[in-house]
C-alpha cells in the first residue's frame, strides 16, 4: 500500500487508529500496529512480507546471541553471519540480475537470471537491521527481548517502504512506552497533510512533465530549454516525493507517538556538496558514516579511497545500474575537491556563487540519476551543454512555463525553509496578538491540504476515452 | 496561549481530521454506486473477484484501489476541483496551449489516437526507413479549439495504399472505387505561427499517388478550405460537423457522377450545446468556455435504416434512427459506430454504395443516403464480416474508404480494413487465412494477442491493463507488449484476438513466439 491511496487514507488510517486508541493496553497497542503493518506491506508485496518477517526473525534471534556472547569469538562470528545473511538478500534480490548482466557482458556468457521482483522496502529494511545488531554488537544498545516488539520496530508501516531508515537506538524507548500527547497527534496530522501534499500536489504533477520531457521517445529532437526543464522538474520531483514520503512517515509516527528523525533539511540551500548531503535523505548519510566510512578509517586512514568506496556503495545502493554507481562517485568527486580547497577558502566565496554551484552539480546529478540508458543520457547531456544541433527552445516550452508558473513558483518557494522563516520571525508575535486565529489557520491549514490531495487522488482515476469501453 | 487551551485546541484538530476521514469513508459504503461514468464515457472499475492468483500477482488488491478510486462519494466535484487547481497553477494562454496528454501517446482504440506501435514489429515486410510512432502528436489549442497535432508521414501511406489497391485488384473494374482522406483540424485551423506536426493534406495527396489509377481520389481539403469560416468543425471534439461533411458529400458526387442535394434542401434541427471528446480528455476550460452546438442538417429523402445485427445476413436487423434521438453530440449520427448498418431511400438509380469507414464517416452517411437505392455502412473497427461477400452478394456498384489521414497513418487501422475483406466465403476464408498464417511461422510457435504496448512499463493499475486478469509483458528493443493467451494454433490466437475487440480492444493483433522471443 501507499500512503497517498484513498484506500490507505479513507479506510486503513482511520481503522487504525481507531483500533489502537480504544484500549491503553501497551501490548494490545503494539499487536495492532504489528498487524497493520504487515497488512499494509502485504498489500503491495503479498509474497515477500514472509521474507520480511524471516530476516526480522533472523536478526532478533542473532541480536540475543550476540549480546549474550559479547565481547567472545561467537559474537564476531554471530556479526558476521548477521551481515553476509543481509547483503546477502540484498544481492540476491537487488543486485544479482546486475551481476550476471555484467558477468555476460565482459566474458560474453549468456547465463540466465531467474527474474525475482525486488520485495519493496528491501533496502530500507535490511539497512535498519543490520544498523541494530551492530550497534548490539557494540554494546550501544541493549538487544530487544521481545519478538513482537522487534517485529513491530522493522515493519512499522510508516516508514517500512521509503524510510527513513529509522535507528533502533532512536526509538528504542518510544517501542517499550509511548506516551499519547494530544499535542504530537496534532502535529502529526499536519506534519502528514502537508507531505501527502508535496507528493501528490508537486511531486506528481512534476512527474508528469518529467515523463512528457525526458521519457520522449524522440530525446534527441528537444531543445536545450526543454532538456534543462525537464531536468530540473525531475529535481523538484525527487525532492518533493522523497521528502514528502518522510514528511508523512514522521507525521504519522507522532500520530502513534514515535519520534522520529528528520530526513530532509532543505537540501536545495546547501552551499557544498558535503553540505548537500548532510542535509539530504540524512538517515542514509549518516548510515554509511557510522557503518562504513569511520569502521574503515575516516578520513585518518586512507581517506580518498574511504571517501570513493562510500560513495560508490551509496550510489549503488540507490539501484542496480552503473548510473546510480556513476551518480554517487560524482558527489565523491565534488566532496574531495572541496576538501582539497579546503572550507575556509570556499567560506570566502559569496553565498551566493556557491548555491548557483551546488544546485547546478546537483540537477546535473540528478541528469545522471535519471537516465538508466547510456545512449540516452549521452543525448541529454549533449542537449544541455548544447553541443549538438538542437534547437536553443521551443515556444511550446514557453507555453508550458506560462501553464505552471504558479505552481512553479511554489514548488521552488517550498524548497527553502520560508515556514522556519516565518516561525521565527512572527510566531512569537501572532501568538501574542491573536493565539486563537492563529491555530485555526493552522487546522483550516492541513485540511485544505487534506481535500487539495484527496481530489488530485480521485482525479488520478480520471481516464476519459472517446469512445465508450468496458 | 495557554497550555490547556493549546491542549484543546489540538484536540479539536484531531476531531475534525477524524471526521473528515470518517465521513468519507461512511459516504463510500452509503452513496449508491454508479456503474457507468457519463463524464469519462467508461464502464468503472468493479469490485475485484477474489482468487488465489489475483491476490499472489497483487492484481487483487490493486484492483481494490481502483475501486475505491473510481467509486469515490462526489467523485465528479473532486475531478472538478482538480480543475481548478491544475487551472490555479499558471496563466492559461488565452490562444494557444500544447498538451502532449498521456491519451495521445498510447495505442488505443480511436482513429485519432495514437497507435505506438514500432512498426518494425508490425510490418516487417514493409520497409519502413523512419519508422515514425504513429499519427497523432498531442493537441494544440488554439483559440478555444482542440486541434490534433498530425505525425504521419509518407512511409504509412504506403501500407495503407497497398490495402487500397488489394480492394482494387479484387473486384471487378466496374465496380467504383474512391478513396476520400479527410485532414482534421489542424489543415484549416492551426495557426502559421505555431506550426507544429506534418500536413495532413500533402499526406493524403501523396497516397492518392501510389493508388491504382482505377481508384478515384477525392479531394476535399482545398474545397473545405475556403468554407473555413462556417461551423465546419466542432471546437472541443475531433470530428467535423455535418456540415463540413457536406462540402465533402458534394466533393463526392462531382468524382462519382451525381447530383448533390443543394445545401437549402436541408431541414435544420437545432440540438443545443454540448463538450466534445477533446474537452473530455483534457477537461481545458479554453474549451469548455468555448463548447459546441449540435446543428443538424436533416435530409428530406424518404429512407429506412436497419442495424443488422449479423455480418452475414444483409437484409434483417433491427430499425436504426438516423439521427439518434438520445444523443446530442457527434454521436448521434447513423445512432454512433456500429458494424453493419443498411439504407434504402427512395431513390432509382441502380447505385448501391458500401462505405467502409470509422466514426468520420458517420456524418456523411445522411448525405449519401439521397444520392443511393442502398448504402451499406461498415465500421472497419468493429465488422466482423467479408467486405468481398458482401459486395458480390449485394451487387455492390460503389465503393467509399472516407478514412482521416489520422487513421490511414495508424497500423493498426490499416491492419483491420485489409482483415475485413476476407475473399471468398467469409469464414472458410478465415479458417484458410488462418491456416495460411500458421504456416509462415515456424513449428513449435507459441501465439499470444497483443492488447496494449507502450514505450515504458506499466502495471497492473494502468487503465488498459486493469480489467484484465491476466497478462503478460514482453519487452521488446524500447517497448513493452501487453499479451494475453497462450495458444499453439494460430486460429485459436484469432478466437481470443476477436474476443479482445469485442472487450474494446480494437487494436488486438497476433504474436508469435519461438522459445519465448517474439518472432519478427
Amino acid at each position: 500500500m501507499v500512503f497517498a491511496s484513498l484506500t490507505f487514507l479513507y479506510f486503513f488510517l482511520p481503522l487504525n487508529l481507531i483500533l489502537y486508541y480504544c484500549s491503553n493496553n501497551a501490548n494490545y497497542r503494539n499487536f495492532i500496529l504489528t498487524l497493520f503493518s504487515f497488512v499494509f506491506y502485504a498489500w503491495g508485496e503479498p509474497i515477500w512480507v514472509f521474507l520480511l518477517i524471516f530476516s526480522a526473525t533472523v536478526d532478533y534471534l542473532n541480536g540475543l546471541f550476540i549480546e549474550k556472547y559479547q565481547g567472545t569469538i561467537w559474537a564476531k562470528l554471530g556479526i558476521i553471519s548477521t551481515l553476509i545473511f543481509n547483503l546477502g538478500i540484498l544481492f540476491f534480490f537487488k543486485y544479482s540480475g546486475f551481476i550476471y548482466d555484467n558477468v555476460n557482458a565482459i566474458f560474453g556468457t549468456s547465463f540466465q537470471f531467474p527474474k525475482y521482483s525486488l520485495p519493496i522496502g528491501i533496502s530500507f529494511y535490511t539497512f535498519q537491521t543490520i544498523s541494530y545488531v551492530i550497534d548490539v554488537y557494540r554494546g550501544e544498545v541493549k538487544a530487544q527481548r521481545s519478538w513482537m516488539k522487534f517485529m513491530m520496530f522493522v515493519s512499522l508501516y510508516h516508514q517500512l517502504v521509503a524510510g527513513p531508515i529509522v535507528r533502533y537506538s532512536h526509538i528504542m524507548n518510544e517501542i517499550d512506552t509511548r506516551k499519547f500527547r494530544i499535542r504530537d497527534i496534532s502535529g502529526g496530522i499536519t506534519r502528514f497533510c502537508v507531505g501527502l501534499f508535496k507528493k501528490v500536489a508537486i511531486a506528481n504533477i512534476a512527474a508528469e512533465l518529467v515523463v512528457k520531457y525526458l521519457d520522449n521517445p524522440e530525446l534527441s529532437s528537444l531543445s536545450t530549454g526543454e532538456m534543462w526543464f525537464g531536468v530540473i522538474m525531475f529535481s523538484i520531483q525527487i525532492y518533493f516525493d522523497f521528502s514528502g514520503y518522510s514528511d508523512m512517515a514522521i507525521g504519522l509516527g507522532r500520530m502513534f507517538g514515535f519520534h522520529y528523525h528528520e530526513n530532509f533539511n532543505y537540501p536545495y540551500i546547501a552551499k557544498s556538496a558535503t553540505d548537500f548531503w548532510r542535509r539530504w535523505h540524512i538517515s542514509l548519510g549518516t548510515f554509511f558514516r557510522d557503518y562504513v566510512y569511520i569502521p574503515m578509517g575516516g578520513n585518518k586512514k586512507n581517506g580518498y579511497l574511504n571517501l570513493f568506496v562510500v560513495w560508490g556503495l551509496t550510489g549503488l545502493w540507490h539501484g542496480a545500474n552503473w548510473n546510480f554507481i556513476f551518480w554517487g562517485l560524482f558527489f565523491g568527486i565534488l566532496i574531495m575537491l572541496e576538501r582539497l580547497i579546503t572550507f575556509k577558502r570556499i567560506n570566502k566565496v559569496p553565498g551566493f556563487f556557491l548555491r548557483i554551484y551546488l544546485l547546478l552539480a546537483v540537477v546535473l546529478g540528478w541528469a545522471l540519476f535519471y537516465f538508466t540508458d547510456s545512449s540516452r543520457l549521452l543525448t541529454c547531456f549533449k542537449s544541455l551543454f548544447h553541443v549538438t544541433d538542437v534547437p536553443w527552445w521551443d515556444y511550446s516550452l514557453t507555453l508550458t512555463i506560462k501553464e505552471n508558473i504558479y505552481w512553479m513558483i511554489l514548488a521552488f518557494v517550498l524548497c527553502m525553509p520560508v515556514y522556519q522563516f516565518l516561525v521565527v520571525r512572527y510566531r512569537k508575535v501572532l501568538l501574542e496578538r491573536n493565539s486563537n486565529s492563529l491555530y485555526w489557520t493552522g487546522i483550516a491549514f492541513s485540511i485544505f491540504l487534506l481535500v487539495i490531495s484527496t481530489a488530485l487522488m480521485v482525479g488520478k482515476s480520471y481516464n476519459p476515452f472517446i469512445y465508450y469501453r468496458f | 496561549m495557554s497550555a490547556k487551551k493549546f491542549h484543546k485546541t489540538s484536540a479539536l484538530h484531531l476531531i475534525i481530521f477524524s471526521a473528515v476521514l470518517i465521513i468519507c469513508a461512511i459516504l463510500f459504503f452509503a452513496v449508491p454506486k454508479i456503474n457507468i461514468s457519463q463524464m469519462e464515457n467508461r464502464k468503472l472499475t468493479p469490485f475485484p473477484v477474489y482468487s488465489w492468483q489475483n491476490l499472489e500477482n497483487g492484481s487483487y488488491l490493486d484492483s481494490i484501489d481502483l475501486y475505491v478510486a473510481d467509486h469515490f462519494p462526489f467523485r465528479d466535484r473532486w475531478v472538478d476541483l482538480v480543475d481548478q487547481y491544475r487551472n490555479a497553477g499558471g496563466i492559461k494562454d488565452g490562444e494557444i496551449a500544447i498538451i502532449e496528454n498521456d491519451n495521445f501517446s498510447m495505442e488505443s482504440t480511436d482513429s485519432t489516437k495514437l497507435d505506438s506501435v514500432d512498426l518494425n514489429i508490425v510490418q516487417d515486410s514493409i520497409k519502413l526507413d523512419n519508422a515514425k510512432l504513429g499519427s497523432a502528436k498531442g493537441l494544440m489549442i488554439y483559440d478555444g479549439m482542440g486541434i490534433q497535432i498530425f505525425g504521419g508521414s509518407n512511409n504509412y501511406s504506403k501500407l495503407f495504399a497497398s490495402v487500397i489497391n488489394d480492394y482494387r485488384s479484387t473486384f471487378d473494374s466496374s465496380i467504383n472505387i474512391y478513396y476520400m482522406g479527410i485532414p482534421a483540424h489542424g489543415e484549416y485551423y492551426m495557426p502559421d505561427d505555431y506550426k507544429k506536426g506534418n500536413s495532413e493534406s500533402k499526406n493524403i495527396a501523396f497516397t492518392a499517388t501510389l493508388l491504382n489509377p482505377q481508384i478515384k481520389s477525392v479531394f476535399i481539403a482545398d474545397y473545405i478550405k475556403q468554407h473555413r469560416k462556417e461551423y465546419i468543425f466542432f471546437n472541443t471534439d475531433h470530428h467535423w460537423t455535418d456540415l463540413g461533411s457536406y462540402y465533402a458529400y458534394q466533393k463526392f458526387c462531382e468524382a462519382a457522377a451525381l447530383k448533390a442535394t443543394p445545401i437549402e434542401n436541408y431541414d435544420i434541427e437545432y440540438r443545443g450545446k454540448f463538450l466534445g471528446s477533446l474537452y473530455q480528455l483534457t477537461r481545458d476550460q479554453r474549451l469548455k468556455e468555448k463548447g459546441d452546438s449540435l446543428i443538424i442538417h436533416k435530409i428530406r429523402n424518404k429512407y429506412t435504416m436497419k442495424v443488422l445485427d449479423n455480418p452475414k445476413n444483409y437484409t434483417k436487423g433491427s430499425a436504426g434512427q438516423m439521427y439518434y434521438k438520445w444523443n446530442n453530440t457527434y454521436g448521434c449520427y447513423i445512432s454512433g459506430d456500429l458494424p453493419l448498418e443498411r439504407f434504402d431511400s427512395d431513390v432509382k438509380n441502380n447505385r448501391r454504395l458500401v462505405v467502409i469507414k470509422n466514426s468520420f464517416g458517420n456524418a456523411l452517411i445522411p448525405h449519401l443516403v439521397q444520392n443511393f437505392e442502398t448504402v451499406f455502412v461498415i465500421d472497419y473497427r468493429y465488422f466482423q464480416g467479408s467486405i468481398y461477400d458482401l459486395v458480390i452478394n449485394q451487387n455492390i456498384t460503389d465503393i467509399l474508404f472516407p478514412i482521416p489521414a489520422f487513421s490511414s497513418n495508424t497500423v493498426s487501422h490499416v491492419q483491420r480494413i485489409k482483415s475485413i475483406l476476407k475473399i471468398t466465403d467469409a469464414k472458410k476464408s478465415s479458417q484458410v487465412a488462418n491456416l495460411q498464417a500458421q504456416k509462415e511461422y515456424p513449428k513449435g510457435t507459441i501465439f499470444k494477442v497483443q492488447i496494449c504496448s507502450s514505450k515504458e512499463h506499466k502495471d497492473a493499475t494502468y487503465y488498459l491493463l486493469k480489467n484484465i486478469p491476466k497478462y503478460t509483458e514482453y519487452q521488446h528493443k524500447n517497448y513493452f507488449l501487453y499479451l494475453v493467451g497462450n495458444t499453439t494454433t494460430y486460429s485459436e490466437a484469432d478466437k481470443l484476438r476477436l474476443q479482445m475487440v469485442d472487450a474494446g480492444y480494437h487494436d488486438a493483433l497476433i504474436r508469435g513466439f519461438l522459445n519465448g522471443e517474439l518472432i519478427k
